[in-house]
């Protein structure tokens, strides 16, 4: 056997050797090492926003990107394409709009582009999975699966070669798609649950299509995939020339001429030389005004005059007066509609600049362009340059140099990698040089070394979703303790009356696991695994130094417990209830709908504090959840509205609504969205989505109004007819007797001096009720059997994965039955609310929160306030206030009592607050803070890590800042 | 025509200059402080300040700090050393020296104007114990350095600037202290550069000997606040020991802060008792001058005590400390442009040995205690 095992070894080792090392994995969409260090600010790489002809703001920023990388047997390896510098806007830019754009930290505009959509079919990817999807480095992700009533819908994201993504969606191909949903704007008020659950196999997401052909949990594939890619970008790098247009005359430009001959449809533009007589280039151009399909593939081409051979590209554009010889505008919203009083002006863009996806940079065949669209709007997003071959540095080549950019005084690298200190495996010394010759601190930060020279520098978009799969941990586990942000100290009381369906302040401490926070593997009776955690969050809280004291508003401070998933019953789930393990036994839930209502697109009213104001949601009944108008697009001018669900605690609903309506891909559209939307058992229908607001026909969400739990695991009990089992101190269940086939049990439970309390007939469980297992209540209470006599209330339930068994009915039993009602106080506490939150898919118990109905006042005399009290009267943590001067927080902690230990927290006022808030332990409410505020706290946890002061305009920032301003 | 002053004197105000007499001068400071420091106000980005800052970012950071922090890079230090080498190369015209004077009346409205930046309650998060402790220990520093002072014969207006800026940890003291003792220029400068010196050569050493006793990140974050003070200084040892010290000594240097005036308070009324003293004595000149207790300390003493009720909020504070960046650049650039060199190399040696011989009994005192407290599980850090 040995013998075998040695020569299949053989075997194995020679056929690796003849054919050469495997390919290594091309880097494109995949994410550099969870670990890799960031610095946000290196003075080359620019974060800065712009406006574009229109005013519109457009968020610009440069980042360099190393990953895949190696070190090994002192040497550094870079895989091609492991190099990659990002340029990112956080909007789009496309021609005819003047969108300013960074090309290696210059500032450029985008005058052209082509695009085109490519289509990919048959892709099948397993669970886990980044499977690349052409050859460019686009990658599908199947990120998760989970399932609804039994079948499963899966969560999928399209990964750029840069490793951006907008954001996941889910398909299946299991269920009612959208175009299904009926008619319910009869609906209002609370309604029943429904039993019809949407998910579409295709998700639409303006430009792009995804299309799912068939999956299960584990595996799906799909039958086409459509997205917008960038085939080739002209950037101009000089700020056009603008000269006022004169019709049947012309205007000198350099050694030309530009004459404009009016025609009923536009204006003859011609080119000439000095002299007039000779023609370089002549056309028909209409004037650009601001309609968005004039920059379509089969429109533009009307707009513009390319001159051959010269550094030259003639637009008309329609100008406000005021705007005149200038990009930028006075105002910072956008600009729906085209203005009525404008100036015709020639514009001529020149120092052009041609890059084609795919091809190398122009002034360095070293790197090749990358030119990724968005998803949504098909127009460009980002340009990477990417290393076009491998390369390696050791001690004798110790620096590799970045793309040269263009420059007015010297084309030089844009960047360079430097490692200058690589011992065996491990590399010491390396860093990013900018082309100021401004370098990064040593990104080795400890002595111990790396094992390979990945990073991030600069701030692009990007970062965040690179990190999607390691954020939690980089922020969860940090290196250099407890980091504290200082406050920003404002000369008057950030006063905020309620905090519900707010989220914390993003510069609140995350303080991580901690003990007396459970979070741990559970696994259920169907043997899945579940991460259950629990944590706590302080929102809102403020300084009120005019009265010397810390408040912490109603709804500020909650204790949160959570699964990974929604937490079901008739499987034995468990969930945390104040450090203990509780089994949930039962649920109520209901649909909330609405029906004719507007909802505002919200605009953020800057009050200096960090908590926006949000009066344009519409509630959802009461502290409930709330509907929010966050995003608006418009797309060839038809206004695209994305709507969020936002919960109690502030996070949002998985799923925004992305709604668009009048577009049609048959009738020659570029986009596409659902004109409605329904996923799970939420659906919204608008009546009409304009760019202001949105007006709904018809709303339904799931909404959870009470569960019970006992802290006692329930007890399977096998019973024959006649037999029976003490069910809690007071009472038995006894089975009376059961039919296998129909799948029903009758059973009565006895006090215990023998007296009948109640007979029920459980069931029936069979094919057509486990369809609509395990969320629906009302077949969950067919076979649930709950009996409250005032003393110790108990519950049986059919045992659904093996309801019989060797002649016998098998059941589960529950003792000692607590409930939790949303909107009363806790049972346990009555100082706190409960607010259960429920999946917005199902209408499963998705969160337990317990919140302060009143205020919290903190000060000198009262420093410590304790949190809900467990089930020994233990507070499970408290806020503990040590140094305050009335202004100012300079040392606060909490305290959690954890098996008979007292565990404090590091100083969450390391640095001077001006607020208690804190998110402490680790779940998806937690979770979903974090990525949002995660390029904060990741420049943060570097401006921490040095002890440096948040990045000012210092230095040669200082200078470009005003230099171009 | 040459109208006496009594003759001129309308009121107390007639004494000072008039704006064509001082407007050269003044310009003069102004230009320097602009081009010096980015200030509260001024789009200028090419200032020295900025220059420094791009050429750190070139060299590359020391333990994580800017270099030129680490070189004590400031508001003061940048005016100053502008206004050193103009004065110095090209010679400052006479049409200045009238505006130049202001720094007389700068000097003491900023260090009015610094009372809100020293807060008690923004040090009482590190517990009493320690508050004790650092006071201690500046005040025997201050002692050590005056005694040492004299042993060496040294000018007592410049032992007792060392020993002002040395016990507080802060060279930005020499120049508070420069009209409270009415030091002279040189002595100022030279005082200030024997600071930088011992702060420099101790924050590469410290974390040698950190690590030789095996210190925790704690005590060795104490021991580099109060064994060096000078900010940039204090942060290059501690990160040069560990990332974890480097907070701490963060943290704790709002102590060194809070404290600072008890320590420049004490080295002046010290002096002060002692020229009231031995009025006879030729060799007691500091605070000669003074024929009583100067008007803006007893102004500073008492905003200082009043902000200590807080009165004044951060933000206004944040506020005046811009102001106080103004009128301490304008004051250096003065500073600068009226020292020759040759004054302050005139003090000559004997104050680099002052500062290093204290500095290190500081030092060993402290790493002692510091030692003492670990072995006895006392609860100083």
């Amino acid at each position: 056997m040995n013998k075998l095992l040695a020569s299949g070894a053989a075997a194995a080792l020679l056929c690796l050797l003849f054919s050469g090392a495997p390919a290594a994995e091309s880097p494109h969409g995949l994410a550099p090492a969870g670990d890799m260090p960031f610095i946000p600010d290196l003075g080359g790489l620019r974060h800065k926003a712009f406006k574009n002809q229109y005013g519109q703001q457009r968020e610009l920023s440069e980042a360099v990107l190393v990953r895949k990388s190696s070190v090994k047997n002192g040497k550094a390896t870079v895989p091609a394409g492991g190099l990659c510098y990002i340029s990112e806007t956080q909007e789009d830019a496309a021609p005819f709009r003047r969108d300013p754009f960074l090309l290696l930290g210059e500032h450029a505009y985008l005058v052209d582009s082509k695009t085109s959509v490519r289509s990919v079919r048959d892709v099948s990817l397993k669970k886990g999975e980044k499977v690349l999807v052409d050859n460019a480095g686009y990658r599908l992700w199947f990120d998760y699966a989970t399932d609804h009533y039994d079948l499963p819908y899966i969560q999928m994201a399209l990964i750029a070669p840069s490793g951006h993504w907008p954001m996941e969606f889910s398909v299946s191909s299991k269920f009612p798609a959208i175009k299904d949903l009926p008619d319910r704007s009869h609906m209002e008020g609370d309604v029943e649950q429904l039993d019809e659950f949407f998910l579409d196999p295709v998700f639409e997401y303006g430009a792009s299509r995804f299309e799912v052909k068939d999956h299960d949990f584990q595996k799906a594939t799909f039958s086409s995939l459509s997205y917008p890619v960038i085939d080739e970008a002209t950037f101009s790098l000089s700020r056009p020339v603008v000269l006022d247009l004169r019709q049947e005359e012309y205007r000198l430009y350099g050694t030309k001429r530009i004459y404009a001959f009016r025609e009923s449809s536009g204006f003859r533009v011609s080119v000439t030389n000095l002299g007039g007589d000779k023609i370089l280039a002549e056309k028909l151009l209409r004037p650009i005004s601001s309609q968005g399909y004039k920059d379509a593939e089969n429109e533009k081409d009307a707009y513009s005059l390319t001159v051959p051979g010269e550094d030259m590209r003639v637009e008309i554009a329609v100008q406000p007066e005021w705007l005149r010889h200038s990009d930028f505008m006075p105002w910072s919203d956008a600009v729906p509609h085209d203005w009525s009083d404008g100036m015709l002006s020639l514009v001529v863009y020149r120092d052009l600049v041609t890059v084609k996806n795919g091809e190398p940079w122009p002034l360095d065949p070293r790197y090749t362009v990358g030119l990724e669209a968005s998803l949504l709007t098909g127009k460009l997003q980002r340009l990477t340059l990417e290393n076009a071959e491998p390369f390696t540095l050791d001690d004798k080549n110790d620096s590799y140099d970045g793309p040269v950019k263009y420059s007015d005084v010297w084309n030089r690298p844009a960047f360079r990698l430097v490692a200058d200190d690589i011992e065996g495996d491990k590399v010491k010394s390396y860093y990013v040089r900018d082309a100021f010759f401004q370098r990064t601190d040593n990104l080795s930060f400890t002595d111990r070394g790396r094992r390979d020279i990945d990073c991030f520098i600069g701030r692009a978009p990007t970062f965040v979703s690179i990190l999607e799969d390691s954020f939690l941990t980089r922020l969860a586990t940090p290196k250099f303790g407890t980091e504290v942000e200082g406050s920003h100290f404002t000369s008057f009381p950030s006063v905020m009356p309620n905090m519900a369906f707010h989220s914390p302040d993003p510069t609140a401490p995350f303080g991580g696991l901690m003990r007396g926070f459970g979070r741990e593997q559970v696994t259920n009776r169907r043997g899945e695994r579940l991460t259950s955690s629990e944590g706590l969050v302080i929102r809102g809280s403020y300084v009120d130094w005019k009265n010397n004291r810390i408040v912490i508003p109603p709804a500020g401070l909650f204790y949160t417990s959570r699964n990974a998933r929604n937490v079901r019953a008739l499987n034995g789930e468990t969930f945390y209830m104040l450090g203990r393990r509780a089994y949930i036994a039962t649920f109520e839930s209901t649909t909330f709908t609405r029906r004719n209502f507007d909802i505002d697109f919200w605009r953020v009213q800057p009050d200096a504090s960090l908590h926006p104001i949000y009066w344009q949601d519409q509630p959802l009944g009461v502290n409930n959840k709330v509907l929010r108008f966050t995003e608006k697009h418009l797309l060839d001018d038809r206004p695209m509205a994305q709507i969020n669900v936002v919960k109690y605690s502030g996070n949002n609903f998985g799923a925004p609504f992305e709604l668009a309506q009048g577009l049609s891909r048959e009738q020659g559209d570029r986009y596409y969205l659902h004109d409605r939307f329904a996923e799970g058992a939420t659906w919204i229908e608008p009546e009409f989505v304009g760019e202001d607001y949105v007006r709904v026909k018809s709303f339904g969400t799931p909404a959870i109004k009470s569960v019970e739990y006992t802290y006692e695991k329930p007890v399977r009990a096998l019973l024959a007819p006649g037999e029976e089992k003490a069910l809690g101190k007071n009472h038995t269940l006894r089975l009376v007797s059961f039919d296998e086939a129909a799948g029903t049990a009758t059973v009565e439970i006895r006090r215990n001096d023998g007296s009948l309390a109640k007979t029920r007939t459980l069931g029936p469980l069979n094919a057509k009720t486990r369809a609509f297992l395990p969320q629906h209540q009302r077949v969950v209470n067919s076979l649930q059997f709950a009996f409250d006599e005032g003393k110790n209330k108990v519950l049986a339930e059919m045992d659904v994965k093996t309801p019989f068994e060797k002649g016998k009915a098998a059941f589960y039993t529950y003792t000692d039955l607590k409930k939790l009602e949303g909107d009363t106080p806790f049972e346990g506490d009555p100082r706190f609310m409960v607010r259960p939150d429920v999946c917005g898919h199902c209408y499963q118990l998705n969160e337990v929160l317990l919140d302060n109905p009143e205020p919290i006042i903190l000060d000198r005399e009262h420093p410590r306030f304790d949190g809900p009290r467990m089930a020994d009267g233990k507070p499970q943590f408290s806020i503990v206030i040590d140094s305050f001067d009335g202004e100012m927080i300079h040392a606060w902690h909490i305290e959690t009592n954890y098996r008979k230990r007292v565990f404090k927290s590091a100083n969450l006022a390391f640095q001077p607050r001006n607020n208690v808030g804190v998110l402490m332990g680790v779940n998806g409410t937690i979770e979903g803070f974090l990525r949002a505020s995660l390029m904060e706290r990741s420049a943060w946890q570097e401006y921490w890590r040095t002890g440096a002061h948040p990045h000012s305009e210092r230095g040669l920032d200082a200078w470009l800042a005003h230099k171009f301003q | 025509m040459n109208i006496p002053y009594e003759e001129r004197r309308r009121s107390f105000l007639s004494c000072l200059y008039s704006t064509q007499e001082i407007l050269p001068g003044l310009l003069a400071m102004f230009f320097i402080a602009l081009f010096s420091n980015n200030l509260a106000g001024s789009p200028n980005p090419l200032t020295l300040e900025n220059l420094f800052s791009w050429l750190d970012a070139v060299i590359g950071p020391v333990n994580h700090q800017p270099l030129f922090q680490i070189l004590n890079s400031n508001f003061v230090w940048n005016p100053f050393l502008m206004g050193l080498v103009i004065g110095n190369v090209f010679g400052v015209p006479d049409s200045w020296k009238r505006g130049l004077s202001l720094i007389h009346v700068l000097m003491p409205l900023g260090i009015i104007m610094l009372a809100p930046h020293f807060i008690f309650s923004h040090a009482e998060k590190a517990g009493m114990p320690l508050i004790l402790f650092a006071f201690a220990v500046m005040v025997f520093t201050a002692v050590v350095t005056l005694v040492l002072g004299r042993a060496l014969g040294m000018d007592d207006r410049h032992y007792s600037t060392i020993a002002g800026a040395l016990s507080t940890g802060d060279p930005h003291v020499v120049a508070i202290l420069m009209p409270m003792l009415k030091s002279k220029g040189g002595q100022v400068i030279n005082a200030l550069g024997c600071i930088l010196l011992f702060g420099l050569v101790a924050s590469f050493l410290l974390p040698l000997l950190g690590h030789a006793l095996d210190m925790d990140d704690k005590a060795f974050a104490v021991l580099s606040v109060f064994g060096i003070g000078n900010t940039g200084q204090t942060f290059n040892a501690a990160f040069g020991f560990s990332y974890e010290a480097g907070h701490w000594a963060h943290y704790f240097d709002s102590v060194r802060n809070a404290l600072m005036p008890a320590g420049f308070l004490f080295v002046f009324f010290v002096m002060f008792l002692r020229a009231r003293m031995f009025p006879d004595d030729a060799a007691v000149t500091a605070t000669r001058a003074h024929k009583k207790l100067p008007l803006f300390i007893v102004v500073f003493i008492i905003a200082w005590i009043v902000v200590q009720f807080h009165v004044m909020k951060e933000p206004a504070r944040i506020a005046v400390f811009e102001l106080v960046k103004w009128d301490f650049s304008l004051a250096a650039a003065a500073l600068g442009l009226s020292l020759p060199l040759s004054e302050i190399t005139r003090c000559g040696l004997r104050g680099v040995i002052l500062t290093f011989a204290s500095g290190l009994v500081r030092i060993a005192v402290l790493a002692a205690c510091l030692l003492a407290a670990a072995h006895f599980n006392f609860p100083l850090v």
